[in-house]
C-alpha cells in the first residue's frame, strides 16, 4: 500500500501520492519558497538579465561607476564589462523569459537568444569594432554564420538544429568558463585573449 | 574584466545548453543561478576602494545579501 504524503507544503494539492526515491537520489533537491513559486523566482532571474544587458548595453560606464568600478572610456574594459555583458546578459533574458512564459517553443526560444547574441556580433562587424580589437576575421565570420544557421533553424521551427544549439552552447560555456578561471589576457596568455573576442 | 565577460559567457551559454538537452526551464535556471554566485562574487575583486560603501552597505555584506538570495532562489526552483 502506498501511503499518500503532502508532496509540498505550498502545493495546491492537499495529498499525493508517494514518489519514487529513484528519481531524486541524484538531483538537488528543493522546492518553491513558501508563498514564492519556483516559477516567479526564475522569471525574476530573467528580468535581472534584463537590467544587467540595458545596463551593459547603454551605459557601462556610467552604471559600473555607481558601484565604484572605474571603466575608462573606449578601453577593452569597457568591452568586456559593455558589449560582452549585454551580449550574454541579452542572450539569457530572451531565452529564458520566452521559455518560461511558454510564449514559444523551447527550441525557439533557444534560437531567439542565440540571434540576439549575434546582434551584437552583427554591430561588430559593421562597424569593424572587432578588427581594432585585433579579432582575426575568418574566425570571427565562420563562428558568426554557424550562430545565425543555428538561431535561424531553430525559430523556423526545424527541430533538427538542436543538435547544432547543444554543440553551440557547449564551445560557448566552455569558452566563457575557460576565461573564468584564467582570465590573463597579457603576456603569454594573449591567445586566450583574442580567442575571447570572436564571440562577445 | 575579461573574467566577469567570461563568466557571464558560461552562464548564459550554459542554461541553453541545459535547455538543449532537455531540462526543465525552471530547473535549468536554478542550476544556472548556482553558477551566478562565483561570478557576482568575481564582481566586487573590480571595486577599487575596498572600504568603499555601495548603496550604504559595505561589499561584504552586499556579498552575504548576494549569496544569501542567489543561493536561495537556487534552492527554490530546483526539484
Amino acid at each position: 500500500m502506498v501511503k499518500a504524503i503532502p508532496y509540498h507544503p505550498s502545493s495546491t494539492h492537499a495529498f499525493t501520492f508517494k514518489k519514487s526515491t529513484k528519481d531524486t537520489l541524484l538531483k538537488l533537491r528543493g522546492g518553491d519558497l513558501g508563498p514564492i513559486s519556483s516559477d516567479a523566482l526564475a522569471k525574476t532571474f530573467g528580468v535581472l538579465a534584463i537590467g544587467d544587458a540595458v545596463a551593459g548595453t547603454v551605459a557601462p560606464i556610467e552604471v559600473w561607476d555607481k558601484f565604484g568600478i572605474k571603466v575608462e572610456p573606449g578601453s577593452k574594459g569597457e568591452h568586456y564589462l559593455g558589449h560582452g555583458i549585454g551580449s550574454s546578459a541579452s542572450s539569457l533574458a530572451v531565452t529564458s523569459l520566452l521559455a518560461l512564459t511558454e510564449i514559444t517553443s523551447i527550441e525557439e526560444a533557444i534560437g531567439y537568444g542565440i540571434l540576439t547574441r549575434c546582434a551584437y556580433m552583427t554591430e561588430m562587424l559593421l562597424t569593424n569594432k572587432y578588427k581594432e580589437l585585433g579579432v582575426p576575421t575568418t574566425p570571427h565570420i565562420s563562428i558568426y554564420l554557424i550562430l545565425l544557421a543555428a538561431a535561424f533553424g531553430l525559430v523556423s521551427g526545424n527541430s533538427d538544429y538542436v543538435g547544432l544549439a547543444k554543440v553551440v552552447s557547449i564551445v560557448l560555456a566552455g569558452h566563457g568558463g575557460l576565461l573564468f578561471l584564467n582570465p590573463r589576457i597579457d603576456g603569454k596568455w594573449h591567445t586566450c585573449y583574442r580567442c575571447d573576442l570572436l564571440v562577445v | 574584466m575579461a573574467k566577469i565577460d567570461g563568466g557571464y559567457m558560461f552562464i548564459s551559454s550554459f542554461y541553453t545548453a541545459l535547455l538543449s538537452f532537455g531540462v526543465d526551464p525552471i530547473a535549468s535556471m536554478g542550476y544556472t543561478a548556482i553558477f551566478c554566485i562565483p561570478l557576482f562574487l568575481s564582481v566586487f575583486d573590480l571595486i577599487d576602494d575596498e572600504d568603499q560603501l555601495l548603496f550604504g552597505l559595505s561589499t561584504q555584506a552586499w556579498a552575504f545579501i548576494l549569496v544569501t538570495f542567489i543561493g536561495t532562489s537556487a534552492y527554490g526552483m530546483l526539484e
